[in-house]
This record gives structure tokens, sequence and C-alpha cells, in this order.
């Protein structure tokens, strides 16, 4: 196991962008107060035929698949023992508990009847037959687990190697030492409960169009999502660590890119052999159906393609620029791969549709902004990302 | 086996009768299906315990409710599966000849006869308010009790007194009327006593306990003596109208467009909330149908300080947690369309993180040798 040394980025904390993420969240700070105080029906344009808007499906479901470098990460590093990769865990594994902290949070206000919310929390009262049950308690333990994960950057700061004999230290030599168990859990409650983000699709039966829904629904969220930890990896490695001359670093990205690559082959091939089977090839160029399936079929189909066509060969992985877009480009095609799934490709009945309020956008976007503003502020100033 | 169907044929129980009886029962105590075999083997063979009935400060209500049971006729398999030593309602016999039967049973089964009381005992003026054959309701339960294997209650007057024990206008419970556990506890008579408390209780609960105890001795009590197989678990939270209460759609008069929905009836005095019981699963009437089923609040008649002491339509506590005083309003939930607004602010989000994006990858070194 190679020595890492990460380090705070440091620099100045409100810096324009900074500040100007906060203003949104400001806003949307007054809308979540709006909805509090009147009722969710006041700011989402949620109906009873389309109850899960985008607070669940951006929000949450999203929102779960794009921070799953954390996942990704401890699944090469520790899984298949890839120690070389070890630097890219920190950042990944931080961006994934601010991820699914605000993905919780999201389900939180997104609930109309807020007040029996407290009900999960009582044993008494679990019914584990439910999918979404399977979720929620998945992703609450994940939570638990990745602030364990994160927890000895944070502490680090609070004591120096010499000098290792404060309360900070001994925790974090205990959190070292149960480090095993919390990484055993990393992986597998992943594995659970993005399957399970996908079963939600599986209970919704024939309401989803045969362009997405299948037996593998689940293994499809599943591989997608890693494909896309994969690519969040690459694109934050690339905002933040910025070093591009280290030949070694760019060297590691780059397999990375290849492994994105291999699990969005598998998902594209096992999308077209279950859509064949389903029978929605015909669907799929079906443009005047007066849904927009088809076209949204085709630009998620484009967005993989193009993003496998940036990172196909050796020679694109080893540029920073092709590996920037492949990556973004299929965390975008995962992204409307679920937003097809859940919202464009769903039709609970004949002529019902559903398009996100205002206020309902706003609160989605302010909370991105908070989640990425505190990334950056914790990557300021705790020893998150490795540079040399 | 339908009612009246046989008047005149023997009464007979077909082993089909036991297994669909031990079925029920095992549904009721909640028991693997496994044990279905075993449990009518024991009925079958007629283990027989003899029972001594008691008559206090009651209506036979529970009786009668026992007796109506049918499917099957519960009647006739009770009566095949325990020795009833006495009875007032069921007994052809009647004045000093059933007396000497009592005494005669106490004397054979001494220590092993199942007591079973229904009514309340009067305690106040020496408890002269409840008399058989010269002696008082006290008198026969501490004799009776004395030698009893096991004491069951049956009924909410035996239980914790009910509707003898209500209090009057000026606050006075006018005889002292007071269930069996409580009376023998004062009596200094130490006997495991059962309750199974309801106006009238549901026959399967009194029938799955002489079962049980037959089979694994007495079942698991909770605090107030209630087998915690029927009594465990809250109404409100088996209610098949809980779905409503939960989502604030309440009756708020009798035949107001609520009540004729089947919205919650918390608001017109259901006491759901603070009664413990399964009477939504288990039903009455052999027809799964309860109180609120029809249309009209619970009435607590299980539950000591609930049932005959509240008012029919006060608002009931809740036993666990308290819901919230205001409900944020429903709104009608009608599909808004496209905002224009909506869709240029997630126009402009897209296009700031797409820039964002474009921009610093431009910036980004290409592929060696470009």
């Amino acid at each position: 196991m190679e020595h890492l040394d990460p380090k705070p980025t440091g620099g100045k904390i409100f810096t324009p962008p900074i500040l100007g993420m906060l203003l949104v969240f400001a806003v949307c700070a007054y809308f979540l107060i709006l909805r509090y105080a009147n009722g969710i029906g006041t700011v989402t344009n949620l109906t009873d035929h389309m109850s899960w808007g985008i607070w669940k499906v951006i929000g949450v479901i999203v929102g779960a698949a794009l921070v799953c470098g954390g996942y990704a990460c401890a699944f090469t590093v520790y899984v298949f023992n890839g120690w070389k990769y070890h630097r890219f865990v920190r950042p990944a594994i931080l961006l994934s508990l601010l991820g699914y902290s605000f993905a919780g949070l999201s389900l939180a206000y997104d609930v109309g009847r807020y007040w029996g919310l407290f009900n999960f929390f009582i044993p008494k009262y679990w019914q584990g037959n439910s999918v979404l049950f399977e979720v929620a308690i998945c992703v609450m333990s994940y939570i638990l687990i990745l602030s364990i994960e994160v927890g000895p950057s944070i502490l680090e700061k609070f004591f120096s190697p010499e000098k290792a004999d404060n309360l900070a230290a001994k925790l974090h030599a205990f959190l070292n030492k149960v480090l095993f168990l919390t990484l055993g859990f990393g992986v597998v409650l992943p594995t659970m409960h993005q399957s399970g983000l996908g079963g939600l699709a599986l209970v919704m039966g024939e309401k989803i169009s045969p362009l997405w829904q299948t037996p593998f629904v689940s293994l499809l969220h599943l591989i997608s999502c890693i494909a896309m930890g994969y690519g969040c990896v690459i694109a934050t490695e690339v905002l933040f660590a910025n070093n591009y001359k280290d030949k070694d670093q760019m060297n590691l990205l780059g397999q990375f890119a290849n492994l994105m690559k291999i699990f969005v082959v598998v998902f594209l091939a096992l999308r077209w052999i279950e859509i064949i089977r389903a029978g929605g090839v015909g669907l799929a160029f079906d443009f005047g159906s007066g849904y927009l399936d088809a076209y949204s079929f085709w630009i998620e189909m484009l967005l993989f393609l193009v993003g496998l066509y940036f990172v196909w060969s050796k020679s694109a992985q080893s540029s920073a620029k092709n590996i920037f877009f492949g990556g973004w480009l299929i965390m975008l095609g995962g992204s409307l791969y679920r937003i097809n799934v859940y919202i464009i490709g769903f039709h609970p009945e004949a002529g019902v549709s559903y398009f996100p309020s205002l206020p309902e956008l706003i609160i989605s976007i302010g909370m991105v902004c908070l989640q990425i503003a505190i990334f950056i502020t914790i990557v300021k100033l705790f020893p998150i990302i490795t540079k040399k | 086996m339908i009612r009246g169907q046989n008047l005149f044929a023997e009464p007979s129980v077909g082993r089909r009768d036991f297994l669909k009886l031990s079925a029920k029962i095992v549904a009721v105590l909640g028991l693997s299906p496994t044990i279905i075999p075993q449990i009518a083997e024991s009925l079958e063979k007629g283990a027989k315990p003899a029972v001594i009935w008691l008559h206090f400060q009651e209506c036979t209500g529970c009786t009668e409710s026992l007796l109506r049971a049918t499917g099957p006729d519960l009647a006739e398999v009770i009566l095949d599966v325990i020795s009833l030593e006495y009875h007032e309602t069921l007994f052809a016999a009647a004045g000093h000849q059933i007396e000497d039967n009592l005494h005669n049973a106490m004397k054979r089964y001494k220590g092993k006869y199942v007591l079973v009381v229904e009514g309340a005992i009067p305690v106040k003026e020496n408890g002269r308010f409840c008399e058989i054959s010269g002696h008082t309701a006290i008198d026969i339960l501490k004799k009776t009790a004395t030698d009893a294997a096991a004491v069951i209650a049956i009924g909410s007057c035996a239980s914790w007194g009910g509707i003898p024990s209500a209090l009057m206008a000026n606050g006075e419970n006018p005889t002292g009327a007071q269930g069996v556990q409580k009376t023998l506890g004062e009596l200094g008579i130490n006997k495991p006593v059962v309750n199974i408390p309801g106006c009238p209780p549901s026959p399967y609960n009194f029938l799955s306990t002489v079962v049980h105890f037959l089979n694994f001795g007495l079942p698991k009590l909770d605090k107030k003596g209630r087998p915690t197989f029927a009594y465990g678990t809250l109404i409100h939270d088996q209610c098949e109208r809980r779905g409503h209460f939960d989502s604030g759609r309440f009756a708020e008069q009798f035949g107001d467009e609520g009540h004729r929905k089947g919205y919650c009836l918390y608001k017109l005095g259901c006491k759901g909330p603070s009664t413990f019981g399964n009477c939504p699963e288990q039903g009455f009437n052999e027809d799964k149908k309860w109180p609120v089923s029809i249309g009209h609040p619970c009435f607590g008649c299980i539950e000591a300080g609930v049932g005959f002491t509240k008012s029919l339509h006060d608002t009931s506590d809740m036993a666990f947690a308290n819901p919230p005083q205001v409900y944020t309003k429903p709104t009608d939930p009608q599909e808004k369309g496209i905002d224009p607004l909506a869709t240029a602010a997630a126009g402009l989000a897209a296009g700031v993180v797409a820039t964002a994006v474009y921009k610093k990858g431009k910036a980004l070194p290409g592929k060696e040798g470009e």
C-alpha cells in the first residue's frame, strides 16, 4: 500500500461561486418554509397519479446514483484489492456522504404527512416486505457507515502524528480498527439499495413503458450506478486534484475510465436484449405517440454512446479532456435513464403528465448547490484530496 | 353446519369440525399452522377438564354470544371438550338439585377444575346486592376459587367491573361492583386469573384461552391479566379505517358525507386509539363484523377506564402519541401543466452546468501528441 498524504487544498472559503450557490439555497429555503407552512400541494405539481416528482426521482434516485463514487471506489479498492486506486477513496466517500444525506433530506421534505415520519424509527412498525422500506433502511444505515468512513479524515485535522494523545487521535485509532467492518457494510448496503431503487420500478409493473420495464431493471440500476460512480470519481478528481502532469494519477483515472466503459457496454447490451425481448423496439421509433418516450430514449442512448466514444480507445483514456467529458456524459446518461424510468416512461393513466413547478425545481437546485458548497468547503479545510 | 339444520339429529362432532375449529384457534393464538393436528387431537381426545361457571352481576351476554357461535357449532364442541359441571343458564335442573351438583363437583375435582366467572361482584354492604341460594357473590367466589386450578374472568364485568361498576351522576358505584381479580386479591386468595374483557368478548378469545390452557398451560398475560394474543395490540393500529385517520379524513357527524364514505370515526368519539383488543381482526357474529365496520365508533367496552366510563361521543385519548391538533389543508390534486418560469429555471440550471463543464473540459490537456 502506497503512502498517501492528502492535504487540505486551502484558499478563501467564500469565493463568488460559493456565494452564488448559497444565494440559490436562500431562495430554496424560502420555498421550503412555504412547503411546511402551506402543505406540499402548494409548492409542487405532484398529483395522485404522479406522486413521484423530482424530489424523489432526482433528489433520491438520481442523486444517490450520481454519488456512487464511494461505492465504486470501495468496490474496486477493497473488494478487488485495487490499492493503487486508494487515493480516490476519500473525496469519493465524502461526496457519497453528502449526496446520501441530501437524498435522505429530500425524502424527508417529500413526505406529505411528515408528522408520521417518526414511525420509521420504531422497529415495531417496520414492514419488511416493502421495497421502499428496504431502500430507506439501507440508505439510512449507509449514511451512518459513510460518516464513520469519513470520520478519520475530519479527525486528522485535530491532531498531529507526533503528538497523538488527544481524544481525536484515540477515536481515529478506534475507527481504523473497525474499518474492515464499515468497509464491508459500505459495499453490501449500496448493492442492496441501488438494486432496491430499481426494484421500485419493478413493482410499478405495466405502468412503465416496455422501453424501460424489464425483470432486470434492478440489475440495470446497479450496473449503471457503478458506471456513474466511476464517472463521478473522474469528474471530481479532474476538477479538484488538477494535477494532469502527474502521469501516475492520469494513468489511474484512465483505468477507471476503462472500467466505466466496460460497465456501460454491459449495461447497454442488457438494455437492448431486454428491449428486443419485450418487443419495445417499435416504441423506440414511435415519435407520434404524444409521449416523450421515443425522444427521451434516443437522447439517453446518445448520451451513453457519445460518452463511450470519448473513452473508447486506450489513447483516449489517457486524455484528461476525453475522460472528463466521457465521465460527465455517462453520468448524464445514467441520470436520464432514471428519469425516463420514473417520470417520462411512467404512464399510470392515459393522458397524465407531470412537470415540476418552479418552487419544486428551486428546492431541488438549491439543495444541490448547498451540497456542492459544503463539499468544496470541506475539501478546502480538511485533508481529503491527494496531490503531488 | 347451518344452525337449525339438524334440530332433531343426535348432536355429533366429527373430525372435520375439530380440524376447522383448531385452525381457527391457531389463527387466533397466532401459532404456526403445523400445530393444528396437535390441537385437533387434544380436542378429540377430550381432556375434559371440569368447568364451574358462575354468574354474578351480569346480563348473560357472554354466555349468549358463546352459544351463538357457529362454524363449527362452538357450544357442541365446547361441551364435548370440557365437562361443564355447573352453569345456571345451560342446566335443565334447578333449585337444590343444581346446588348439590356444584358442591359435589367442587369436592370431586378439588384443585383441578377451571372456574369461569361471568359478572361483577358487589362488595358494598357485605355484598347483599347479589345472592344465589342464600349466599352472597363474595361467599360463592371465595368457596369456589379456593380450590380452583385457574380462574377465567369472562366479560368486562368480571374483568374489571363493567356496566355494574359504572358510576352514577353523584360519582358513586352503587353496589361496589368490581372485577374478580380485585376481589380475590382483597380476599387474599392467590390464584392465576385470566381476564377476557369485552362486552361481550369474542367467543374465540375465550375458547382459544381454554385450548391454550389444555395444551400449553396458561397463555402469556399482559399487566392487566389479559392474554396478549388477543389483547396485545391497539384497536386503532389494526383498524380498517386507519388510513383515513392518517390522512386527516374524518366523519364529523353521523350521516354526513365523510360518514357515508367510510372515513375515520375518531371525531365521533371512537375509542379505538385507547383500547386494546383484536376486534378488527376477529370480528363478531361469525362475519368479521365489528362496530367500526358498520359505521359506529368503538365504545372501548374492553378497556377499564374507557368503556362505560367515558361518554360515548367524547374524543378518545391516544395510547401512544397524540396527533397534531391542526392539519394542513389538503389541496385539490389537479394537474397543473408546464409552467414557463419553471422551464426557464430548469433550462438555466442545465445551461450553467453544461457551460461550466464544457469550459472546464475544453481547457484540459487532450490526447497525447495533440
